[in-house]
């Protein structure tokens, strides 16, 4: 891979206090959608945060597009091509919708008014926002609010777009409406989206990285993570005892992964068994070991 | 009206007002019912619905070409667009409105209901900017300290931190905010001055070219204090910071106003409320430059503070040192005693008022009114006052001259204007009247009065030494003085200067816990802390006279003078030779010597 096209991290670790957060972590990140998944406390949104320029690493290298963000000169080249939703965005809830956004906009060195304006209104728009985009914020319900924060992201199509837990909050059809924005407004982009959704990873995914208590566990594409679960998804009426994993689906059998039975009914995996299932043996193993 | 204005508008009003009424004005606070009822009127006809429906999110048009940022602003294009920004939250902030609504007490309390009453000189007048400076400063302190920390307040700091604009740009940002408070302030200033030219015209005096610096620190003030406030939000997150600023601030300020003698205070310059002098005679003496340039450079020392907390390169550090050095020399000079021949010009002043005084005398009376030569205005304003007195005294009565003159002692003085006297500070001469500065309708009155006074031969506890105030009630003399007092007023005015508004109202009377007693009733002297005493009948006699034919009272007066002067003669004498009804006996009045006003 050319490393002026997307984004690489080597060996990144960050700890806080006694936690390890990132314990060595290598990933690439290449142009288009690149999914992080992992359970709360894997390190998704310190990765996140340390590509984003917010947080420096304890060790570790990171090129982006060719620059260092360890050096001031790196940091602004990245920052300059930079879209970030922070898991947690606050707002200026005495701000309008349209005030907020325009301020994101000068800080992203947008200093002319007109195509300043010209461009929030277009990323206000693009997030069905531009009817109540000079309602205050404080106005807004919490769904309005987490679009508003993806609005601010897109400000000036940026190149590199790191979006933690974007569809958090986001109703089914929002979540829709979020693919599609993805997929046109992002294009060429390299995009790094944290989820609990393994169903938007599928979705709009070329790329998963699975990150497990600070390590990259699996990275690859979402269907090479789906075929970790070759063979070892079945279905059956009652729960069997010896699945790592089982639930009751919606049809009402159970669904089961791990090693299958003689004669069970094998059924095609999805990305959420692959991701299951490697995050289930984890689990397992934290409790053998405890 | 904007939903944003809603929270300005109420801190302005509420804080009009609450001040109005805190400050003593209750008219001023009703100025402000009307606005408040709108305002409410206003809030409850556009008060929030109901859940909000949830916007849409309708499929994404067609993407545009992509925008680009050609070239990306540079840090100081991005601070002005920023500084815009943060100005238009600094003028709709709620802490801002309070400082807003302070200004507008002010300008109503004194500009309008109480214009008539403004009688001092505009060097005075100009004193005052950086006093009605600190409540809006006060303010400021606290809305660009929340300014400055709302990302860490509201969360957005590492969104903001992600972005490619350095935290210092957001500082710089701030700073430029300053310059709202700044046009309010100047504005104010100027709407202020305008209506005190057009509604106050006792006003007077020049307004010398030394008197500016204080009229500019105003302003320079209120930008202070963005910069104060931006500071201390840059080092300082804690929300009760600036509160305790603005406490130390004002503690600081009034200790160094209050410092010194009892008049001259030399420190007063390192104070932010700004050098002070009791007397307009020194005002001339007054360090205004040094003190512009010492709260300019606390200012700029402030905002250097600011800047280091994200910068610290050369320019910044040349910048504070800069502004050090500065402040060290504007203290160090301001404090500094008057430079020589200044100090004795001001000693000539003082000691030898005549050779620095125009007089304008009366056509028809033995009466002139001299005044220093710049305070023409006051001259004529005094002679047309007291000018009809004189005409009703009988032409035995030698000239008077009302002569102003310094009304202070020695302390009031810089230690180097007392080194060059080289006499005593004059008293009140031999058929002399000395007054000071004050014009306003109080004073005028009060001017008639000691004419009037003066031409029945009545010594004035201050003219012999005594303690004040001494009662002539039951004297017909002092019946006699308000009549002459009253001469060139229309009936209304006339009556008005014989009756007592607010018995026990004063403030002596309000300690005590007493009132309306014969002293308080018969305090007739227009500023209630008059040298003499009447008895409520002898005011009511005053005005009986006042109300009967002035031909006929006149020749009363004129024929009989020296009998109308004599203590012993009782007010029930001049009565029945007007062939008015008696007044009754006097009440005795017990004199309070005590700060009876």
């Amino acid at each position: 891979m050319n490393v002026t096209t997307g984004v690489s991290v080597y060996g990144l670790r960050r700890r806080f206090g006694a936690t390890v957060a990132l314990d060595g972590v290598d990933a690439t990140f290449v142009p288009g959608v690149n999914g992080l998944l992992g359970p709360n406390g894997a390190g998704k949104t310190t990765l996140l945060r340390i590509l984003a320029t917010v947080l420096r690493p304890d060790g570790g290298t990171v090129d982006a597009f060719g620059h260092d963000p360890s050096t001031a000169e790196g940091r602004l080249a990245v920052r300059r091509r930079l879209g970030y939703l922070p898991q947690e965005p606050g707002f200026h809830r005495q701000f309008t919708a349209f005030e907020f956004v325009d301020y994101v906009a000068i800080l992203k060195e947008w200093a002319d008014r007109k195509p300043r304006h010209d461009e929030v209104r277009r990323v206000l728009s693009l997030v069905g926002l531009e009817a109540v985009m000079h309602k205050r914020i404080g106005q807004l319900s919490g769904g309005m609010r987490r679009r508003l924060g993806i609005a601010q992201a897109f400000i000036g199509r940026p190149t590199l777009l790191v979006l933690d837990e974007p569809t958090a909050g986001l109703d089914p059809e929002q979540r829709l409406r979020f693919r599609e924005l993805l997929g046109t407004e992002a294009a060429g982009s390299t995009v790094l989206l944290s989820t609990h959704q393994t169903d938007d990873v599928a979705a709009l995914c070329q790329s998963v990285v699975v990150l497990l208590e600070g390590s990259v566990r699996y990275a690859g594409a979402p269907g090479g993570l789906a075929a970790m679960a070759d063979g070892r998804v079945w279905l059956a009426a009652d729960r069997d005892e010896r699945a790592q994993l089982a639930w009751i689906a919606g049809d009402g059998q159970v669904r089961h992964i791990g090693d299958p039975p003689r004669g069970a009914h094998l059924v095609e995996p999805t990305v959420e068994d692959g991701y299951l299932l490697l995050a289930g043996r984890t689990a397992i193993e934290q409790a053998g070991a405890a | 009206m904007s939903r944003r204005l809603v929270p300005v508008l109420s801190a302005v009003l509420a804080t009009a007002f609450f001040g109005g009424l805190a400050f003593g004005s209750p008219a001023s606070s009703l100025v402000f019912v009307g606005p408040i009822v709108a305002l409410l009127a206003w809030v409850a006809v556009h008060r929030r619905r109901p859940a909000r429906e949830e916007a849409g999110w309708a499929a994404p048009a067609p993407a545009p070409a992509r925008p680009v940022l050609a070239v990306p602003g540079t840090p100081r294009q991005v601070a002005a667009a920023l500084g815009r920004a943060e100005s238009h939250e600094l003028a709709f902030s709620a802490w801002f409105g309070v400082g807003l609504g302070f200004l507008v007490v002010i300008f109503v309390t004194f500009a309008v209901i109480y214009a008539d009453d403004n009688g001092q000189v505009w060097v005075e007048m100009v004193g005052m900017s950086p006093w009605f400076a600190h409540p809006l400063a006060g303010m400021t302190i606290v809305a660009a300290h929340r300014a400055a920390t709302r990302p860490a307040r509201d969360g957005t700091g590492e969104l903001f931190e992600s972005c490619p604009t350095e935290p210092v740009v957001r500082t710089l940002a701030l700073l430029r905010t300053a310059a709202v408070p700044v046009g309010v302030f100047t504005a104010f200033l100027v709407a202020y001055s305008v209506a005190l030219y057009l509604g106050s015209p006792a006003i007077h005096g020049p307004l010398p070219f030394h008197a500016l610096p204080v009229l500019a620190a105003g302003p320079v003030l209120v930008a202070g204090a963005v910069f104060l406030g931006v500071a201390l939000g840059s080092w300082v997150r804690f929300a009760l910071a600036p509160v305790v600023a603005v406490v130390a601030v004002g503690f600081f300020a009034l200790r160094l106003a209050a410092a010194g003698d009892p008049g001259w205070n030399g420190s007063s310059a390192l104070s932010t409320f700004g050098p002070q002098a009791d007397s307009p005679v020194v005002a001339g003496l007054l360090p205004t430059w040094w003190y512009l340039l010492w709260v300019t450079a606390l200012g700029l020392g402030v905002a250097v503070v600011a800047l280091l907390r994200f910068r610290r390169d050369r320019p910044v550090w040349l910048t504070g040192a800069t502004a050090v050095a500065v402040g060290v020399a504007a203290a160090l000079l301001g404090t500094a005693p008057p430079g020589g021949g200044e100090a004795q010009r001001v000693a000539d002043l003082v000691a030898y008022p005549t050779e620095h005084q125009a007089c304008d005398r009366s056509a028809g009376a033995p009466l002139r009114v001299c005044t220093y030569r710049p305070y023409r205005d006051l001259r004529q304003r005094v002679l047309a006052a007291v000018d009809p007195v004189g005409r009703a005294l009988p032409s035995t009565v030698r000239p008077m001259t009302i002569r102003q003159g310094f009304g202070g002692d020695e302390t009031d003085l810089p230690s180097r204007v007392r080194r060059l006297l080289r006499t005593e500070i004059p008293e009140q001469g031999e058929g002399e009247i000395k007054i000071e500065y004050a014009g306003d309708g109080a004073a005028l009155q009060e001017y008639r009065l000691r004419v009037a006074f003066a031409g029945l031969g009545l010594r004035l506890p201050a003219d012999t030494g005594d303690e004040g105030p001494m009662s002539i009630a039951g004297q017909a003399r002092g019946v006699v003085a308000l009549w002459l007092a009253a001469r060139g007023l229309d009936l209304e005015e006339a009556l008005h200067l014989a009756t007592v508004e607010n018995p026990g109202d004063s403030d002596e009377n309000l300690v005590r816990g007493g009132g309306n007693d014969a002293f308080e009733r018969g305090l007739a002297w227009p500023n209630m802390c008059g040298p003499v005493v009447w008895s409520p009948q002898d005011l009511e006699a005053a005005r009986a006279l006042m109300r009967a034919p002035e031909a006929k009272v006149a020749a009363v007066v004129e024929r009989n003078f020296v009998r109308w002067s004599d203590p012993t003669t009782a007010t029930d004498e001049l009565l029945g030779e007007l062939g008015l009804p008696s007044a009754g006996a006097s009440e005795t009045v017990v004199i309070r010597t005590e700060a009876h006003c």
